[in-house]
């Protein structure tokens, strides 16, 4: 019966860009902006999964999974190919940093920065599933679903992923997991 | 994974979920995550839903569409800048002696055997209207068995193929399917893709013998024309390529493919014009020139080897109305050959479908390709559009026999027909329908 109720939502949204686009643009957005680190560029990126899913999404054949694991999908390639282009590019101008601007070791980053830089710096399954399960809540199971896993994968990999976190923040000096 | 990693990755969920208190490592690490989620919460107001769902409606030129055409551009370029490279190919003496001289000098105009070649091909039919043109732009990099081959028809690309030594993949646009295995074996054509004309021609220049030479004039170009066997062993011919190459360069122009009958003269079936090669020095090889560009929700095929039939058995017409994905037939009769069995064959790698229509067969299969049409692995594939969308490959099998192939997200499909040429194969392929 769920089963049954799934497709006909699939089927829903296939039809009805305007719906799929007002109820999933904006974690979509949230999911490129933690990804890439930048929310304008997250936007942009944003708008081309949706012109992709407005061209693709009626042709989609239902195989279990909801329309939204297709977007994250997309926006998940194409933050990979933002980030692989970025790699890719040699700034024109690299300027010294000033001799004044030295970092004073005392210093730390707000706390706020370095949270989304050490989620930034997370592998694309690690974010993915941080930002599935924690940013916007879905279940393990609906998580599972989005992402083609196992509820165990994903909550192994949410372990490793919260490691690392806080790996990362205690190289900051912010005392994680208090 | 020690037990300990999955019992404290299961009290994390749990902690998560509010089913059990956040202590120890499970409630430190729940603690990190739910702080670092908090800072990617972030507001997307309704305003810029609205103004971002208005933009989407009218798309311009975006990001995913120029990603895709990014292969097309670089060869482009490369074809234009072919022009200019030509006329900087050594010019050989004229010489009038026929056979191996001219043959070496032909191979030396393609530049030593380790060069990477930047190639731009038209291909149409002999006879008008047997298939739509198509222009075939490509990298071969025979010494290290690569080839990247991008097929456009009709302005479109209608098929991509990347052979490199560990993978296979074809990339089918109109359907959005990617097909990869790693290993030639998983695919009916095998890795036959790599003969390219200018590859086979390289390779029979190599071997020189039998190489018949004539003078002759193309598009009022002085020209010689080399008619190069497909096989070393002649019983085994049947599909032979004739070479036209420029007097004055020694670069080919043109080729055609030749059905060679058991009996009669040859029936040539597709011309070749080669529009721009390029020799590429390896170190100026473009960095996208042997990557495979496509759309980020492409479907993805995996294709297994197959292996051994482990068992037959026939099937009613009635129970093949069911399978599903649907079999692809050619109907109750085709030209005169009725319809007389259905067989489903069992592999080690998967299943396929074996519809006899007198000395006609219609392959179907999915994962696993059936021994007896995998192809020899040094003959030559010619990829045809089909005006039914998709491309149809053309193969000899190990007995020489032609073999017409189109592939599919469900169902890949090959037509067997030793008294056909390959001009009718394809029409047959065309007809293929959905047995429902």
């Amino acid at each position: 019966m769920e089963a049954v109720r799934e497709e006909q939502r699939f089927r829903r949204e296939q039809a009805d860009f305007d719906a799929l686009f007002r109820a999933h643009y904006p974690e979509i957005v949230r999911y490129l902006t933690a990804r890439l680190g930048s929310r304008e560029t997250a936007a942009d990126l944003a708008s081309d999964v949706f012109v992709e899913a407005f061209r693709r999404v009626p042709l989609l054949r239902w195989r279990g999974k909801p329309v939204l694991a297709w977007l994250y999908r997309v926006a998940a390639n194409m933050a990979a190919d933002e980030l692989k282009r970025r790699g890719r590019e040699v700034p024109v101008e690299q300027p010294e940093p000033p001799v004044e601007a030295t970092a004073d070791p005392t210093e730390t980053f707000p706390e706020r920065e370095a949270l989304a830089a050490a989620l930034g710096g997370l592998s694309a399954d690690h974010q993915l599933v941080v930002h599935l399960r924690l940013v916007e809540g879905y279940s393990f199971a609906e998580t599972a679903r989005l992402m083609g896993r196992s509820v165990g994968a994903c909550q192994m990999l949410l372990l490793r992923a919260g490691r690392q976190l806080r790996e990362e923040l205690e190289k900051e000096g912010i005392r994680a997991g208090v | 994974m020690p037990a300990s990693e999955r019992d404290l990755a299961r009290a994390l969920a749990a902690v998560l979920d509010g089913a059990q208190p956040a202590v120890g490592e499970a409630g430190a690490l729940a603690a990190v995550l739910s702080r670092a989620a908090e800072s990617a919460r972030i507001d997307v107001p309704h305003t810029e839903v609205e103004s971002a769902l208005a933009r989407a409606l009218r798309p311009e030129p975006t990001r995913a569409g120029k990603r895709r055409v990014r292969v097309g551009i670089v060869l482009a370029g490369a074809a234009a800048a072919a022009v200019a490279a030509v006329v900087l190919v050594v010019v050989a003496p004229f010489s009038r002696a026929p056979g191996l001289d001219v043959a070496a000098r032909a191979a030396e105009a393609l530049g030593p055997a380790n060069t990477v070649l930047a190639v731009t091909e038209r291909v149409r039919p002999a006879e008008e209207g047997a298939f739509e043109e198509s222009a075939r732009i490509g990298w071969l990099d025979l010494s290290e068995g690569r080839a990247h081959w991008t097929l456009q028809a009709g302005g479109r690309r209608v098929a991509e193929t990347l052979v490199e030594p560990a993978e296979v993949r074809h990339f089918l646009p109109q359907q959005n399917v990617l097909i990869e295995a790693s290993t030639c074996a998983a695919f009916a054509a095998g890795c036959t893709d790599l003969v390219d004309p200018i590859a086979f021609y390289r390779e029979a220049l190599a071997a020189a013998d039998g190489v018949a030479v004539t003078e002759t004039v193309v598009d009022g170009r002085r020209a010689y024309r080399l008619v190069l066997p497909v096989q070393s062993l002649p019983d085994a011919a049947r599909i032979e390529q004739v070479a036209y190459i420029d007097a004055e360069t020694y670069v080919p122009i043109r080729f055609v493919w030749r059905d060679v009958p058991d009996e009669g003269a040859p029936r040539p079936f597709a011309i070749i014009d080669v529009v721009s090669m390029r020799a590429v020095p390896r170190d100026e090889v473009p960095a996208g020139a042997f990557e495979l560009d496509v759309p980020s929700d492409v479907e993805v095929v995996e294709r297994t080897e197959a292996g051994e039939v482990t068992g037959v058995r026939e099937v009613t017409l009635e129970e093949a109305r069911q399978i599903e994905p649907r079999l692809l037939w050619l109907g109750p009769e085709y030209e005169g050959r009725p319809l007389e069995l259905i067989e489903e064959i069992e592999l080690d790698g998967g299943t396929a479908y074996r519809l006899r229509y007198d000395d006609l067969t219609v392959w179907n299969y999915t994962t696993a390709v059936p021994p007896d049409i995998a192809a020899r692995r040094n003959g030559p594939t010619k990829i045809v559009p089909l005006e039914s969308g998709g491309v149809a490959r053309f193969y000899g099998d190990p007995g020489g026999r032609a073999i017409g192939e189109v592939e599919g997200p469900d169902r890949s499909a090959a037509i067997v027909a030793p008294d056909l040429e390959k001009v009718d194969i394809f029409r047959a392929l065309d007809l293929l329908a959905p047995l429902e």
